[in-house]
């Protein structure tokens, strides 16, 4: 460990007297102590909500000219062709969209509708079933196919 | 004809032409009307600069969606609220300067009020009124800030924000039972 006395010729008695004569540099609480009061000041006589309201009302902004900021970020974005970028990145509030109640109650709607149609057509067994397809694996197991064919006729 | 007299709509259908100078003219006539709506959102002149720039830029974007069935005014305050939505959405919750004494918070925020030179006493009160909501989420923050703030009507703040009336009414409720729980906790009477 590196000894904190950096003069080896200085005593413990010197190393006291030396700090004794040293001084701080100089502090200024002032404004960190009126800022302190100012702030203890205040919240004694805090406003209340609709005092705070009622005054916010009254402000005002300083007056604002964003004409030629303005200008110049469209005239940027025209050069650059970026000018619809937001409007194609519009895609995925779009698919959002598609979710919301409205939507869903239509699709469901729809699917409903789609689904009584489809029950209300002939299936695809009745169009079997009305024509002359066989299917193999009936007619190999019927009476008159065990006795007339071989089953290996199918494979 | 002169710029200064032609109605919105023959100006929005200039600029729809590609005519910068007539949204120029529409930048102009409808800044300080933007600025004080946004005002209510972010009182600081440079943030707020950049809010009422961004609006407009994306007023410009969405132009061809205007109908002139509807005032273009009323329309472009509808991207405001949008504009001042997104800003609370993406400010992070920041410490309230109204705490009770002895809070550490209540130093921190001493500090950082002095570091700011923009701070003015003309809006002092909004200030506040927005590090209080800070607190809340952003849909709360927008809703009470339209209706407590700006004096816009529920009606206004469905059409803006794209939630039905009843459901604005609902989100009001509970923003308004928040912001009280709130006040109690600041020892801020209502």
């Amino acid at each position: 460990m590196t000894s904190p006395n950096k003069n080896p010729n200085q005593s413990w008695t010197d190393m006291v007297a030396a700090s004794r004569n040293e001084s701080p540099v100089h502090v200024d609480v002032r404004s960190a102590v009126r800022a302190e009061l100012e702030s203890l000041s205040s919240s004694s006589n805090q406003q209340s909500w609709a005092e705070m309201v009622a005054a916010s009302r009254n402000e005002s902004p300083a007056p604002v000219d964003v004409r030629y900021a303005v200008r110049a970020m469209l005239e940027s974005l025209l050069r650059s062709g970026n000018l619809r970028e937001d409007a194609e990145a519009d895609w995925t509030s779009d698919i959002i969209r598609l979710f919301n109640p409205g939507f869903v109650k239509l699709g469901v709607a729809a699917a409903f509708v789609g689904m009584l149609v489809l029950a209300g057509t002939n299936s695809v067994l009745d169009s079997e079933f009305d024509s002359d397809y066989a299917d193999p694996l009936v007619t190999m197991n019927t009476v008159e196919a065990d006795a007339e064919a071989e089953w290996s006729d199918w494979l | 004809m002169d710029s200064e007299s032609e109605t919105d709509k023959q100006l929005v259908e200039r600029a729809r032409d590609g005519d910068l100078s007539a949204f120029d003219t529409l930048v102009v006539k409808h800044q300080g009307m933007i600025s004080r709506c946004l005002f209510r959102f972010c009182p600081h002149q440079s943030d707020l600069e950049d809010l009422v720039q961004d609006t407009f830029i994306k007023a410009y974007r969405k132009l061809h969606l205007w109908k002139p069935t509807a005032p273009f005014e009323n329309w472009l305050r509808r991207i405001a609220y949008n504009t001042g939505h997104d800003y609370f959405r993406r400010s992070k919750r920041t410490p309230v300067s109204l705490a009770s004494p002895g809070q550490e918070s209540n130093e921190l925020e001493l500090l950082r009020l002095e570091d700011r030179t923009d701070i003015q006493q003309e809006y002092q009160t909004t200030e506040q009124v927005q590090q209080l909501l800070s607190e809340l989420p952003a849909d709360d923050r927008l809703l009470l800030t339209m209706h407590y703030l700006e004096e816009r009507p529920l009606a206004e703040v469905a059409e803006a924000t794209g939630w039905s009336l009843s459901k604005t009414k609902v989100k009001s409720f509970r923003a308004k039972k928040k912001l009280r729980k709130l006040l109690n906790r600041y020892d801020i009477s209502e």
